[in-house]
């Protein structure tokens, strides 16, 4: 099952999730990954607008911005974004033999 | 290429390029891998609209699954070529000119079990074809007696 984040605005339903079809328009319209670093008050509303179009496509952009804009924890929710936004790619790749030596890894944070 | 450095590579180098990307990575258009890798799912049965549309991770459950298809043709070719090489066996009497015996062994009558179920089954059939056999062979014996009986009692009777 594919990395979705679920919530309910004024008695609204939403899933937001990434297919294929919607990253490549993201990036059809402009959209870079990297842009985050560069100007995230552009890009990361751009990624939380780009997780609309898998189930919501015909959401306002208008009732969109003012979801984004009441959302709390929009740190922990980049991460999250970022996360769904890499699965359709990250699940192309070929996940290494358990049994070769795999280069283990941690994280200082 | 072995021996590239960290420091040979693309974004390293491209101070050297001038211009004004400067520090800039190389571009990377996840489209271009989607589109790359769609042929291999569409050969492996992913529709267009799983691939395109569907839950991204059904791709990875696909390549598994494929992978278990490889595996279990493999394991019917290696069987048909197991049956293949028994056949030969068998009809080598007939094939080869300096045997003693030129009657060819029979075929299997039944196809090797592939399971443990299948094989007690098998077990199991064959135990109760051996004890009609058995009981036939019995019964055609008593007959045969009772007649040999019957023709005795016939002759001492004058019959």
């Amino acid at each position: 099952m594919a990395k979705q984040i679920k919530f309910t605005y004024k008695d609204k339903e939403y899933t937001l999730e990434f297919t294929r079809k919607t990253v490549a328009q993201m990036e059809d319209e402009g959209f870079r990954v990297r842009t985050i670093d560069e100007t995230p008050m552009t890009a990361i509303p751009a990624l939380f607008a780009g997780a609309f179009k898998a189930h919501h496509r015909f959401e306002k952009k208008a009732v969109i911005d003012e979801i984004y804009a009441g959302i709390p924890n929009k740190e922990d929710l980049l991460g999250k974004l970022a996360e769904m936004y890499n699965e359709p790619i990250m699940t192309l790749m070929d996940e290494p033999d358990s049994e070769t030596g795999n280069v283990e890894w941690t994280a200082n944070w | 290429m072995d021996s590239e450095l960290v420091t040979d590579s693309l974004s390293a180098r491209s101070d050297e390029r001038g211009g004004g990307d400067k520090g800039r990575q190389p571009l990377l258009r996840y489209r271009k891998t989607f589109e790359d890798q769609f042929p291999f799912y569409l050969s492996i049965g992913m529709t267009p609209e799983m691939y395109w549309d569907g839950d991204c991770t059904l791709a990875k459950y696909y390549r598994k699954a494929d992978q278990l298809m490889r595996n279990r043709r493999n394991e019917e070719l290696w069987l048909q070529g197991f049956y293949i090489y028994e056949a030969l066996v068998d009809s080598s009497p007939v094939i080869n000119a300096f045997s003693k015996v030129h009657k060819p062994l029979p075929y299997r009558s039944e196809p090797i079990p592939l399971t443990e179920a299948e094989a007690k089954k098998q077990e199991e059939e064959a135990e109760r074809r051996r004890m009609e056999e058995d009981k036939a062979k019995f019964i055609e014996m008593v007959n045969e007696f009772n007649k040999k009986f019957e023709r005795k009692e016939g002759e001492v009777n004058g019959d």
